[in-house]
């Protein structure tokens, strides 16, 4: 889901979305920044991203893009998650 | 001057991207990309620290840490990998398993002609036969000597029958062989494109190796064993050396490979 979300806002190739992702979380999503290419690759088999290779600056990048049924998953788990943290923060709300 | 580093000095993003392949399992392309996007991000990693003012050596050390060590990476890789290469490299290993076995029938058939001719040269009792003091039951008996009426005993039925039958089944090779080798022919032919990987190249050189290279030494073995009772040697002495040849075979094309242009780690 945080991955897709990050696409959200446009195509990006790995190294940026990485980045985005640990600026968006303030530094809480630090996990080695190579387990996040299998999970991209993962979405992409899943149909949810669809990625290509293009030369920026002389280096070669696969750049990575939401697809048509990536924005439905997303909104799909936003809304789910939505639902679960209201409900844990109601609870805790409740528990102070 | 120019100062340039020597080219003798380890990179260590390649030192690390040499680690990593050496762990990553899957198609070639799964492979290859893994390897371009893990370099690509490095790189941009270092740029992006050396515009922050980090020295470069540092900066490489970070960007190699963020990454994750090979092994943690590699595992993730391989995670969703390993299972598509095994649907993309199974039928390019069933073909080149049928290759295998309309070899090793061809190789059973050409050991027809040779032990006739070798049964021409020193008898058929060399070659095929059945050692003194064989009893055979009545029921045998009779049988050998219904299907083998030119010969003249119990003994010597047995032995033509033991022969002819030598013979049929290697006939039933050579005919097995040939339509194994048709039907690859066409399979080949027809069968689309290929997609990722194909089968290691090593893989099939080592396994004819290693199964012919055993059956000889299995067969020779138990020829030379035969030899010393004096009787029956010849067609397992043949077998073991048509078995010989085509290992012979595996183990010349396995030393092209490793000598020759397939890229080792290093």
């Amino acid at each position: 889901m945080l991955l897709l979300a990050v696409l959200e806002a446009g195509p990006a190739h790995g190294y940026e979305v990485i980045a985005a992702l640990r600026g968006r979380s303030a530094g809480e999503f630090d996990l080695p920044e190579g387990t996040v290419y299998p999970a991209l690759h993962r979405l992409e088999t899943d149909g949810e991203l669809t990625s290509s290779w293009s030369i920026e600056a002389g280096r070669r990048r696969r750049t990575y893009r939401l697809t048509a049924a990536g924005h439905t998953v997303l909104a799909a788990q936003r809304s789910e998650w939505g639902r679960f943290s209201h409900a844990v923060r109601s609870v805790l709300a409740v528990s102070a | 001057m120019i100062d340039a580093p020597l080219i003798d000095d380890p990179d260590p993003i390649e030192v690390y991207l040499d680690g990593l392949l050496a762990r990553l399992r899957g198609t070639a392309g799964d492979v290859r990309r893994a390897l371009a996007e893990s370099e690509s991000h490095l790189r941009d990693a270092v740029d992006d620290a050396v515009a922050r003012g980090v020295l470069p050596e540092r900066a490489v050390a970070e960007a190699l840490t963020n990454f994750g060590g090979t092994r943690e990476v590699a595992r993730a890789f391989n995670r969703r990998n390993q299972p598509r290469a095994a649907r993309v490299l199974l039928p390019g290993l069933v073909l080149e398993a049928w290759a295998m076995v309309v070899l090793g029938l061809a190789a059973v058939a050409v050991s027809a002609p040779v032990m006739w001719l070798l049964t021409q040269l020193f008898g058929v009792r060399t070659v095929f036969g059945g050692g003194p003091g064989v009893h055979y039951d009545p029921a045998s008996c009779a049988h050998f000597l219904a299907v083998q009426p030119s010969a003249h005993g119990c003994v010597q039925a047995a032995l033509f029958e033991s022969r002819d039958d030598g013979y049929v089944q290697r006939i039933a090779a050579a005919i097995l062989a040939l339509i194994l080798y048709g039907g690859l022919l066409a399979v080949r032919r027809h069968r689309r494109p290929p997609v990722g990987a194909p089968v290691p190249a090593l893989l099939p050189s080592t396994v004819g190796v290693t199964v012919f290279g055993g059956a000889s030494v299995a067969l020779i073995g138990y020829g030379v064993d035969r030899a010393v009772l004096g009787y029956g040697q010849g067609q397992w002495l043949v077998g073991g050396s048509i078995a010989l040849i085509v290992a012979a075979f595996y183990l010349l094309r396995l030393w092209r490979q490793l000598t020759g242009t397939s890229a080792v780690p290093g």
